[in-house]
């Protein structure tokens, strides 16, 4: 089980996290939803052991990610929003590096890299250097890499942000695939319609701070609204206007 | 320990198909032994085809007896008419003997005598031969005063209390090292920036390739990731420092040392002492390297940063050059300065002091800790 219990995190003079929980039981699939910069890759980072918040508890499986980040990084696999390859190595060899760094064996490693190659149709650019890979591909070496020792927990940083459609649809079919095998899935995005399809619990994040939990339809609920992108919207303002940074006409 | 093994040589993968950061590296050594190789040619050909030098004379007649000597001491001599200070200031002739008009009736009449010698003192090239020609005038004066004083009866020896004599202890391979006195510098320099460009994209293009981010989530101990990445430009450096030493055995084998009549003879007993010397400096050199590299906030910083720490060991390399002070206590706890100091000593055939190296290597190791752990500790997100 992951929880997240009133992180907070400020960047020099600017307070990026507020106040920010949320639980994910094993097997769940949740979604952070919230507008640009409104803290949700700040809280995956810290969910990832990569920033020290200020205040706050974090836990994966009763590990404290703070105190014990390596041990809490064995269970995660992690898709960055931005891919992170190393452009000179081919996506085999960005896969083999990340694999041995996890520990597993050369015939581990070699075995992964075939499934993930077929699961993600990524056979023809397996040994092409990443340099040029297209955002598709990327994302796909990037995916791959983040599943490659079948970690219990998988964090995904807007996953089909700049794919193209058929691209998308793939990377969503293979999420669902993960979620029906049991892998507890937590998303940041801003896409309504992803996190509909995909997410059992949301947790909507609005300046530094969540404004709204539960199930898509508690939430459309909650706020009155009829869909899920209104009550999104409804949320924003209200939160941005009751911080007075934003006048709602 | 597996993950240290398994960063560096992806390290070493990633770096060897980096074409164009790495060829600079290799070259360095070539180019170092290309200019060592130059030098000694350079001084060989300049004493051979040095011009005849030519004495040019204001009055010779009133002093006849020492042009006679000038030119049995092998200096030739030219009369010379014209503005003598204006000529020498021109660079038209290298120096200028005035023998005044006064010389002939002040030498007659044993009062002081006196010659100029006009050339330009801030011409390095002319000072040997003005020292030269001063001291074979300085003897015909002393040989004339001698034998004023042998005519009245008085032993020259009374005006004479003593001389002073230069004996030379320098071995020919200090005297060598006069003229090869870059070397060291030269092999300090590469292995103090060999894997500059290295480290830079080791970990400052981590930053900028945004795959720092993806490093910093794997389950393994920051600690263990600097130290792959320390020791994979630590094996760089120690291989183009190789390479640079074999490249400067060979420019010293197969340069013209002989026609100037010196010798150096370096076994490899001592390219093996320079290399240990080194190994502490290159310990040092990639922690500092690496550090100012996860400190920097884009490739560009780390560039500059390190662009700076090169100067480093050109600033440290001169003071030895210039100063050629012998090495003391002080001087070997001096990371830099004392690793240059104690490899000019290797290279000059001079028994190394144990405590010395000791101390140096030392040093250097403690500084190369201190570096490694701030880097550690900057190594994350920010």
């Amino acid at each position: 089980m992951i929880n997240v219990e009133r992180i907070q995190k400020s960047f020099g003079n600017t307070l990026a996290i507020r106040d920010v929980s949320f639980s994910v039981q094993p097997g769940q699939t949740l979604g952070l939803l919230g507008p640009n910069g409104a803290g949700k890759t700040s809280s995956l980072r810290i969910l990832c052991g990569l920033l020290t918040p200020d205040s706050g508890r974090v836990h994966i499986d009763g590990i404290d990610v703070i105190k014990h980040p390596v041990e809490a990084q064995k269970k995660l696999g992690v898709l960055p929003d931005n891919c992170g390859l190393y452009t000179r190595l081919t996506a085999a060899e960005n896969l083999r590096y990340f694999a041995q760094l996890y520990g597993l064996s050369k015939s581990h490693t070699q075995y992964r890299i075939q499934v993930l190659a077929q699961q993600l149709d990524m056979q023809s650019i397996l040994h092409r250097k990443t340099l040029g890979f297209s955002q598709g591909e990327r994302m796909k070496v990037a995916l791959a890499r983040a599943l490659m020792h079948e970690p219990p927990y998988l964090i995904l940083d807007e996953p089909t942000n700049g794919l193209d459609v058929l691209t998308t649809r793939a990377v969503r079919a293979l999420l669902l695939q993960l979620k029906h095998d049991g892998t507890c899935l937590i998303f940041s995005s801003h896409l309504m319609h992803e996190v509909t399809h995909l997410c059992d619990e949301l947790s909507v994040i609005t300046q530094g701070q969540v404004s709204a939990n539960g199930t898509p339809d508690a939430i459309i609920q909650q706020t009155g609204c009829s869909d899920l992108e209104s009550a999104f919207a409804q949320l924003c303002l209200s939160n941005a206007t009751a911080d007075g940074s934003i006048i709602n006409e | 320990m597996n993950k240290v093994w398994v960063v560096f040589k992806k390290e070493w993968l990633d770096t060897r198909r980096d074409i164009k950061g790495v060829l600079p590296i290799l070259v360095m050594p070539l180019l170092f032994a290309l200019t060592s190789y130059g030098v000694l040619s350079f001084v060989v050909i300049m004493q051979k085809d040095k011009p005849e030098f030519v004495l040019s004379v204001i009055n010779p007649e009133h002093a006849a007896p020492l042009i006679a000597k000038l030119q049995a001491e092998g200096i030739n001599t030219k009369p010379f008419t014209g503005n003598a200070q204006e000529e020498v200031r021109n660079g038209t002739v290298a120096m200028v003997m005035r023998i005044p008009d006064t010389f002939i009736d002040n030498f007659r009449d044993q009062r002081m005598a006196n010659i100029e010698l006009i050339w330009d003192l801030s011409r390095n090239e002319h000072h040997a031969t003005a020292n030269r020609v001063k001291s074979i005038t300085s003897q015909w004066f002393q040989t004339l005063g001698a034998q004023r004083l042998i005519l009245r009866g008085v032993s020259p020896q009374a005006a004479h209390v003593g001389q002073i004599f230069d004996v030379n202890t320098a071995r020919e391979q200090q005297m060598a090292m006069r003229i090869l006195g870059s070397v060291p510098l030269f092999l300090v320099l590469v292995a103090f920036i060999a894997c500059a460009g290295v480290a830079t994209e080791m970990a400052a293009g981590e930053r900028e390739g945004r795959t720092l981010e993806t490093l910093l989530m794997v389950p393994v101990a920051k600690h263990w990731l600097f130290l792959g990445k320390w020791l994979m430009a630590c094996s760089l450096s120690l291989i183009v420092m190789t390479m640079a030493l074999l490249g400067q055995f060979l420019a010293i084998r197969y340069a013209p040392t002989a026609d100037l009549g010196l010798r150096v003879d370096l076994s490899f007993t001592d390219y093996a002492r320079v290399f240990i010397l080194l190994v502490p400096l290159v310990a040092l050199a990639n922690s500092l390297l690496l550090f100012i590299s996860l400190r920097a906030r884009s490739l560009k910083d780390s560039q500059t940063y390190t662009q700076l720490v090169t100067l480093l060991p050109t600033a440290t390399g001169l003071y030895v050059l210039l100063s050629g002070k012998a090495t003391t206590l002080s001087v070997a706890a001096i990371p830099l300065l004392g690793s240059q100091a104690l490899i000019t000593d290797a290279l000059s055939g001079l028994s190394l002091n144990v405590g010395f190296i000791v101390l140096n290597a030392a040093v250097c190791f403690l500084l190369a800790a201190a570096f490694a752990a701030m880097a550690i500790t900057s190594f994350k997100l920010r």
